[in-house]
């Protein structure tokens, strides 16, 4: 008897392990009428990594907010998992599914075939049906705003990108990157350093210090998620070495390094499919925002940017009235 | 290439390779103790990650990482007690209590970030222990910067490792451990108390994990990211094989690895032709390459992984 | 020297619903040797457990010098003056003799090791009581002998006044043995006492002042020396009168059960291949293998039943060119296998005796539901029943796992599973190595019987006694080649014993 009780024990406590993680789904708003709309979010890791996955949770709730819509989230989804949970949403009578990256995309043509009246937005994506809309902020956008600041201020001419994998928003951002450095400094040289990872704040901070120790680069652009904090702590122990931040206004955290933010408002995004949703018009349609859908934003500027500021300023207003041109190559 | 092969980038580059190797030898330090007492631990992440998410808030709070680092060791040691419980006394599978542990920590350690600091999606700065940077000696080119502008915790480390090396070579009570993980029998029959030692093995297992996982947020960087540990307390744990169960074998499997990734991190910068997957491969490619050379299977202790009974046959 | 250093009263030890210890009283004087005598099972070895605190008594205490004592774990016992080599050595291989014999609770509260000093005591306690030991030498380099002389060292370090030697010639040679004995003898003559457990009659009447016989847990009785003559004791032992069993030997020729022509495996090797091999075993005869252990016989047991594939050569099975055949393929063509390692590959320790009878045949409709799915549990443990009146199998009940068994027990179900198929060949390596005389009788008189039913059994054994006893013809292996094979009713056995040395009397240069 005693035998059997220790292995009844032992298979519970292992069962309740293992169901320890599994994802909360949280229903966030009032009551639900009839005529609320409902928007779900679903992520293949946390909402709050402080990077990715928050800035689409944020940008999700902020449209949310202005449109009226109530929201809801699964997180830690694996990607096996992807098509069940979206049909969930769907069975729940959601008007608008957002998956946010490319990744979601087999998944989502799946599920948007079985649920024709459901509504699908994919970030980053490229899927594009009835029922299917991709948005997109203008990633090489993103990066040529940063390589122009970047290639202003950069006193030793060696400038750095750290970025976390090899995915396409990144390798648009590093285009963008390249190329608005080019344009303000050709004397310039860009050096680039993965961390191989999203989550790896350790390794952001590694790859910074050796990019300092290889190249002396003074003006950083992290695009690696929590790898960016770990490369701000690296370079606030330095006099003189900067980032541009993204994707919102970091400044209050470390206003010595930071000279901006490109803040990346993806509840202008999302809004602009909510509103798609509500008129009716939803579907068949890529959205790709930069500076003029006010998707892209500049944060405040710190005080080190005081000497490049102007010239900056120019440059933005150029790109905006489309004097400033840059090319789209990936 | 010539620019970069001078005194400050060796410098530099052996510091960071310190800098990577202190949690790694940590938590392989840790591991040891539990596998020289035959509990093979794979949970060691799931660990690392609950002392770096405790380590970070007690940090935060009381604005003491120091104090951070010790309750984030007595968090890695409380959770392992769990795994003790299970594998010692209910004597069920090492491996599935192990697993159990990566999936259990990781989300407490969620649970209890969020519970305190609301789900956030900015992340939350905290205070650091700062290397100690001796005067006039860290000046010396190349053994400067290594030696004597480390952080205490690389120190510790360290200090661990050669007092590890002691107590199991060279003392009674290091002999007796070892032969609870050789042959727990024998030992029981010479008086040792197996159960007792086995319990201590997890708990000293479970505090230097945690202690890794917290040096990563309250010494090594001061904001927390939820996945920070990023496969670290594997890595430890292949250490303890590669280095052959040996004190001295762990720092070289650690160092190398530590090197090796402040290395591709120089790579590429220095060498962009390089697909950085490529370099991002070495660390782990030069791990699995030693661990061929060396074949250390032998050296494993005899009873490790094997559950134990008193009156069981 | 009348003083009892221990005794051990009303001692009681249940594993479950099983009694290992009913009851036992003994007692032990001062500079005398005791021993145990009994079956495998017979509760020897718990007993002695019990007494250095390995195991827990259910009732009964223990005197030490006349006072009461509470030995709850081995830490207790070694602080009484109890030291115990067990049967099964209790060393650490990795370590080396000096670290195994000062682990644990000593003496010495030092928190280093003295390397230097430990030496030389150890030397010293070594050369007084002429165990020869080199204390920096690695257990793993150490023959069997050195060995039990390093344990016998552990408990004369720990101050041991009470050896217990558990069975400690079952693995020596004679020659090793005797010098066990003069070991045991110093070991007295300076005020040790000694409890010895054994079954080998001849050495038990030799070196015991008392002798206490054990049988199925009970305490049967008691001698001094002189007092009882081996046959006595022997029936004691078994429990009813022991007739030294003989066999007649057959010579019939009723066809070729099993053939090897010229097989060869890894023969470069002479300790773990064949060279050359020709050897038949006919429908109902014994075909006895002698042969110093590690001289191709595992190789031939293997080959003989499909385990291993030969090099060269060819085998037939009842006429059937089978070389290549897979081990199931032989089952089905009716070998069974008593294999040499029962433990390793005759039984899975983990698994009842039930599940361990119908291991080969569970797909048998007798014991399988729903089209093979499922084990029909209710036939199949009755069938367990039956099996275990048949072949006398000592369990607590079939669901005991078969790992918790004494040898004796084990090999009965591997027996019973071998010979319920009613084989044509049976292929038995070492069946009776490590049983007591009662186990080893009823094994060989299954196997007679079995060959009186027409069975061809190819027996294998390094105990050329066994081979003397049972086989019809005697075939004489030695590094991998059969030097010759003899008539089993008149063995030439100094013929015999010369072949297993490697030498033959050649009628030609």
């Amino acid at each position: 008897m005693k035998l059997v009780t220790k292995r009844f024990l032992v298979v519970m406590l292992v069962v309740a392990l293992c169901l320890a993680p599994i994802g909360c789904a949280s229903e966030e708003g009032g009551d639900s009428g009839e005529d609320t709309y409902k928007i779900a979010m679903i992520a293949n890791a946390s909402i709050a990594d402080g990077g990715w996955n928050s800035a689409c949770y944020e940008g999700m709730i902020g449209a949310a907010e202005m449109n009226g819509w109530e929201t809801s989230y699964s997180e830690n989804v694996k990607q096996t998992d992807y098509v069940a949970t979206f049909t969930e949403y769907a069975n729940l009578g959601y008007d608008l599914i957002f998956a946010p990256g490319n990744e979601f995309s087999d998944a989502v043509k799946e599920a948007a075939a079985s649920y024709p009246d459901i509504n699908f937005i994919v970030l980053n994506g490229e899927v594009v049906e009835e029922n299917v809309e991709s948005i997109m902020a203008d990633n090489t956008m993103i990066g040529f705003l940063a390589g122009t600041l970047a290639g202003l201020k950069t006193q030793t001419n060696e400038v750095a990108l750290i970025g976390g994998m090899e995915i396409t928003p990144a390798m648009q951002s590093i285009d963008g990157f390249k190329q608005g450095v080019a344009y303000v400094n050709p004397d310039a040289n860009v050096s680039i350093a993965f961390t191989n990872s999203w989550s790896d704040a350790a390794k952001g901070k590694e790859a910074a210090l050796s990019l300092i120790d290889t190249r002396d680069c003074d003006v950083f652009f992290g695009i690696s998620s929590a790898g960016d904090a770990g490369m701000r702590e690296a370079i606030s122990d330095y006099d003189n070495r900067w980032t541009i931040a993204q994707p919102s206004d970091l400044l209050d955290q470390f206003p010595d390094i930071i000279l901006t933010s490109i803040m990346n408002d993806n509840a202008q995004l999302i809004g602009a499919s909510m509103k798609a949703v509500i008129a009716g018009e939803f579907g068949n349609r890529v959205f790709q925002g930069g500076l003029n859908e006010n998707v892209l934003s500049l944060g405040t500027f710190g005080e080190s940017a005081n000497d490049v500021i102007d010239e900056y300023m120019d440059i933005v207003e150029g790109i905006k009235d489309g004097s400033i041109t840059f090319d789209y190559n990936v | 290439m010539d620019m970069f092969l001078n005194a400050h980038f060796i410098g530099s580059l052996l510091q960071s390779t310190l800098r990577v190797t202190t949690p790694l030898l940590l938590v392989a330090l840790g591991e040891l103790y539990g596998e020289r007492a035959g509990m093979i631990n794979i949970g060691l992440d799931g660990i690392m990650t609950l002392g770096a998410t405790v380590g970070f808030i007690v940090g935060y709070i009381t604005v003491n990482p120091l104090l951070g680092l010790v309750i984030g060791a007595v968090a890695g040691s409380l959770i392992n007690l769990i795994y003790a419980y299970s594998t010692i006394t209910l004597r069920s599978g090492q491996i599935i209590n192990g697993m159990a542990l990566n999936i259990l920590a990781p989300a407490l350690s969620i649970f209890m970030f969020r519970q305190y600091f609301g789900v956030t999606t900015k992340l939350i700065q905290g205070t650091v222990i700062k290397p100690i940077c001796v005067p006039v000696l860290s000046d010396i080119p190349i053994a400067g910067p290594v030696l004597f502008n480390q952080n205490p915790i690389t120190y510790l480390a360290f200090v661990l490792a050669i007092l590890t090396a002691i107590f199991f070579n060279k003392t009674k009570p290091g002999l007796d451990y070892r032969a609870v993980g050789e042959f727990p029998r024998a030992a029981e029959t010479l008086g040792i108390n197996v159960i007792r030692k086995k319990y201590i093995a997890c708990m000293i297992c479970g505090a230097l994990a945690g202690l890794g996982g917290a040096y990563l947020n309250t010494c090594y960087i001061g904001t927390y990211a939820e996945g920070v540990v990023a496969g670290r307390g594997f890595i430890a744990l292949s250490a303890v094989i590669f280095g052959g169960w040996r004190v001295r074998g762990l720092i070289l499997a650690t160092l190398l690895f530590g090197f090796t990734d402040a290395v591709q991190l120089r790579f590429q910068t220095i060498l962009p032709v390089i697909p950085y997957q490529i370099l991002a491969m070495l660390p782990y490619l030069s791990t699995i390459a030693a661990l061929f050379i060396m074949r250390n299977s032998g050296l494993a202790p005899k009873a490790n992984g094997v559950p134990y009974s008193r009156e069981g046959h | 020297m009348n003083e009892n250093v221990l005794q051990m009263k009303n001692i009681t030890k249940k594993f479950g619903t099983f009694t290992a210890n009913d009851n036992i009283s003994i007692s032990l004087r001062k500079g005398e040797v005791l021993t145990l005598l009994g079956e495998n099972g017979a509760g020897k070895s718990t007993l002695m457990n019990v007494l250095c605190g390995l195991y827990k008594a259910t009732g009964g205490s223990i005197f030490i010098k006349g006072e009461k004592v509470k030995i709850s774990s081995p830490k207790d016992s070694t602080g009484y003056g109890i030291g115990m080599v067990h049967q099964h050595f209790m060393l650490v291989e990795a370590l080396t003799v000096l670290e195994n014999i000062i682990l644990g609770k000593t003496e010495d509260r030092a928190l280093f090791i003295d390397r230097k000093g430990t030496k030389e005591k150890i030397e010293e306690l070594s050369a007084k009581y002429g165990l020869g030991i080199d204390p920096d030498r690695k257990i793993n380099q150490l023959s069997v002998g050195e060995q039990q002389r390093v344990e016998i060292l552990k408990a004369l370090w720990r101050n041991a006044e009470i050896l217990i030697l558990d069975e400690p010639t079952a693995v020596l040679t004679d020659e090793e043995a005797t010098g066990l004995f003069e070991i045991i003898e110093k070991l007295t003559g300076d005020g040790k006492s000694v409890i010895f457990i054994s079954h080998k009659m001849k050495e038990v009447l030799n070196i015991s002042d008392r002798i206490a016989v054990l049988r199925a847990g009970k305490l049967v009785s008691e001698f001094k020396r002189g007092e009882a003559d081996g046959s006595t004791l022997a029936d004691l032992m078994v429990g009813r009168h022991m007739v030294e069993s003989e066999y007649s030997k057959m010579d019939i020729d009723d066809g070729v059960v099993f053939s090897a022509r010229n097989i060869s495996y890894n023969k470069e090797s002479k300790h773990s291949g064949l060279n050359n091999v020709s050897i038949d075993v006919r429908k109902g005869e014994i075909l006895g293998i002698a042969g110093v252990d590690g001289n191709g016989q595992s190789e031939l047991a293997q080959l003989a039943t499909g385990l291993l594939d030969p090099d060269e050569g060819e085998i037939f099975l009842k006429g059937e060119k089978v070389t290549t055949f897979s081990a199931k393929r032989f089952i089905d063509s009716g070998v069974s296998h008593v294999p040499e390692y029962r433990n390793k590959m005759g039984l899975i320790g983990d698994m009842s005796v039930t599940s361990n009878l119908i291991l080969k045949s569970e797909e048998d409709p007798k014991f399988a539901k729903y089209g093979g799915w499922m084990t029909d549990a209710k036939s199949a443990r009755g069938y367990a029943e039956e099996q275990k009146e048949r072949f006398d199998i000592r369990c607590s009940s079939v669901d005991q796992d078969t790992g918790e068994l004494s040898g004796g027990n084990q090999q009965k179900v591997i027996l019973a599973r071998e010979l319920s198929l009613t084989p044509d060949l049976l292929v038995a390596a070492h069946p009776i190595r490590g049983l007591d005389v009662g186990a080893a009788q009823f094994i060989h008189d299954q196997m007679i019987s079995a060959r009186e039913r027409g069975c061809a059994i190819l027996l294998i054994s390094t105990d050329l006694s066994e081979v003397l006893l049972m086989a019809d013809r005697i075939a004489v292996m030695y590094e991998g080649s059969i030097m010759g094979i003899y008539d089993g009713q008149k063995p030439p056995t100094s013929e015999i014993s010369q072949a297993m040395a490697g030498k033959v009397q050649e009628p030609s240069a």
